[in-house]
This record gives C-alpha cells, structure tokens and sequence, in this order.
C-alpha cells in the first residue's frame, strides 16, 4: 500500500471527524444530529479516484479498503471526542461500510454508481439499527427512533458527498 | 509494555460492566439506579458536578424517547410482549449510566498513553500524523466557517439551500487546506527523515 494514499486518508478520517463535530443539532435521538455523512460519502468517492496535488499521487489501490479504515475511524474517533464514546464502536462498522461503498462506486459509472451509493446509506442505516436494537441500553425503542434521523443523514451525504466530490475534482485540476 | 496492561484493563472493565449489567442482571431495576447513582458520582469526581449534569441533560430528550417508544409497544403489544414499559424504564437509568461509564474509562487512556503501545513505528508516525492534522483542523475549523458564512454566494441564499451550501463549503474548503498543509508537513517529515539517516 503506498504511504501517500494512507497519508491521504488520514487527512480524510480528520475532514469526517471535523464535519461531524461541526453541526450538532440537538434532537430527540442520540444526543445531536451531524452532517458527517457528506464526509464519510466524499472521503469514499475521493480515496478510490485517482489524483494528484502538490507532489501527492493518489491511486485507487486499495481505495476501498482505506475508505472503510477511514470512514470507520474518523466518525468513531469524533463519537469519543465528542463524548459519545458508547456508540463509537456501532459508530465505526455504520460508517466504515457507508465509506467503502461510496469508494465502491467511485470505481463504476452509471446507474451502478447511484446504486452503490444507495446502498452505503442504506447499509449505514441498517447497522446502526440492528446493532442499537441489539444493545441492552438503548433497544429496539431507541433503534426506532433513530430511523428517521439516520435516513436524513444519509441522504444529506448522499447529495452533499457527490457535490463536493465534483467541486473538489473540478477545482483540483485548476489548481494543477 | 505497562501501557498494554492498562488499556486490556480498561477494555476487560467496559466488557465486565456491560456482560453484568447488560445480561446478568439486566431485569434488577434497583441495581440499576444503585450503579447510575455509582456512576454519576464517579464521572462528576472526575470532570465536575456541572459537567455531568450537561451530559445528562444532554441524554434527557433521547431517554424520554426511548420511553415514548417503550409506550407505544407496550400498547401495539409489539411481538406479543407486555413488558415494554418496565422494560423502557431499565433503559432510561441504563443508558444514561452506560453512556456516562463508557465515557469515563475512555478518559482514562490518554493519547500519551497510546503512543507508548508497542506498537510499529510506522503505524506510530501514522498517529502522530493523524494529531498533527487533528490540531491543524481544529485551530482553522471556526475561521474557515467564518469565511463560509461571509461569502456573498452564500449570503445571498436564505433558509435551508442556505445551509446546505455552508455544509458543503466547509468540508470543502477544509480538504483544500488540508492537502495543502500535508503536502508541506510530509515535505518536512521525509528532509527530516532523511537528515536522521545520514547521521
């Protein structure tokens, strides 16, 4: 694995933790509402595309696999930071595979794109419900209730994710 | 090597906690408030008093759903189950009381006492490099939604496309700047690197 691409995704596990930490609006559930999906989401397309910047190449090697390490810790480590260590774990796993399947989509085109991309919220909302319902503390009454606010974010990631990839992709090549 | 002990402690005491409170002894409802009293006044020995009485207002809201739900179930009769309700109320001192505890052990490891892990080295200069990023973040993180919020693009916009274009600004302009400062801090690392060699 190239020490740029690990370079790389480590900046990207501090974007997701940063944006994470960055907007908490406080809900009935867990604690506060984040926007750390449109990360997790831009970190996954970003880490299996190919670029160059400043000296730094980045090849998809491996992309998917560092997309989920980074996906995975950047949100877990701004659960703990953020004080919400109990979910970190179920945290990390959600949010691993929302990013390595948005690193997964990067690598195809068309309706196989969208579809993947889909498929990284749906599997984020899927495991935090599965994993919360199992959990002794919160239940399937905290599960249900987590629904909603879950698909919100992932569809915020979804939308906010793919803009900024484009933008980020459009912006780069200026800069070069 | 000390610093391997403390951290499988620590793990061995988060996994203790939640097997016996969790599963052993999950029905006791008075062993419940007896271990969120214990707790509470652990975690406000360690932070403070008004610390943990923002955590739990904090909780507040996702508690009281959690016992919301509990009714409504108990009232469907979800799954055949008439026991939602004492259930809900379990849950509503346990979280609080797992959460609060999950987070005192976590402040007992230190970022300190990760870097005295055997850990590689390269997996090391990979932490220190991921704090390095952290601290960089963080310093600029106010200043770049400041400059967000300025921007005449965005001030033009109102309500929610106004937010949803300050949610993508920023993690935007953050990337930017980081690539830009990782390219220079990494520039910095391999010369110094490289100058350790050649001594």
């Amino acid at each position: 694995m190239r020490k740029e691409n690990v370079f790389h995704a480590i900046m990207l596990m501090v974007l997701i933790m940063a944006t994470t930490l960055l907007v908490k609006i406080p809900l009935p559930t867990r604690g506060y509402f984040n926007f750390g999906d449109v990360a997790v989401v831009f970190a996954g397309l970003t880490l299996a595309a190919p670029i160059k910047k400043n000296g730094i190449r980045i090849d998809n090697d491996h992309g998917i696999w560092l997309a989920f390490l980074a996906g995975g810790i950047g949100s877990a480590l701004a659960d703990v930071v953020g004080g919400f260590a109990l979910f970190a774990p179920m945290t990390f796993i959600a949010k691993a595979l929302e990013c390595a399947w948005a690193a997964l989509a990067s690598t195809t085109r068309g309706i196989f794109h969208f579809l993947a991309l889909l498929l990284g919220g749906s599997f984020m909302v899927l495991t935090y419900f599965a994993f919360e319902s199992l959990t002794p503390s919160i239940g399937m009454q905290g599960a249900f209730s987590e629904i909603i606010p879950n698909l919100i974010q992932a569809a915020g990631g979804f939308l906010g994710g793919k803009v900024i990839f484009i933008a980020s992709r459009q912006l780069l090549v200026r800069n070069k | 090597m000390l610093k391997l002990i403390k951290l499988s402690s620590l793990i061995c005491t988060v996994i203790g906690f939640f097997i016996i409170t969790g599963f052993i002894y999950y029905d006791n409802l008075i062993l419940h408030l007896t271990i969120f009293i214990i707790i509470l006044i652990m975690h406000s020995l360690r932070f403070s008093i008004t610390e943990s009485w923002e955590m739990i207002k904090l909780l507040l809201p996702f508690t009281i759903t959690i016992f919301i739900f509990g009714l409504i179930f108990q009232l469907v009769n979800l799954q055949g189950r008439d026991d939602w309700l004492y259930d809900s109320l379990i849950k509503v001192i346990y979280f609080p009381a797992s959460f609060l505890f999950t987070k005192w052990m976590i402040s007992l490891f230190s970022y300190q006492d990760i870097l005295g892990l055997p850990l590689s080295n390269e997996l090391k200069s990979d932490i220190i490099f991921l704090q390095v990023f952290i601290k960089k973040a963080f310093k600029i993180m106010p200043r770049l939604e400041f400059y967000t919020r300025m921007h005449p693009l965005i001030q033009n916009k109102t309500g929610l496309k106004r937010n949803f274009l300050i949610l993508c600004a920023f993690p935007l302009s953050l990337y930017i700047y980081l690539i830009d400062e990782g390219s220079i801090i990494r520039h910095i690392y391999l010369n110094r690197l490289r100058q350790l060699e050649e001594l």
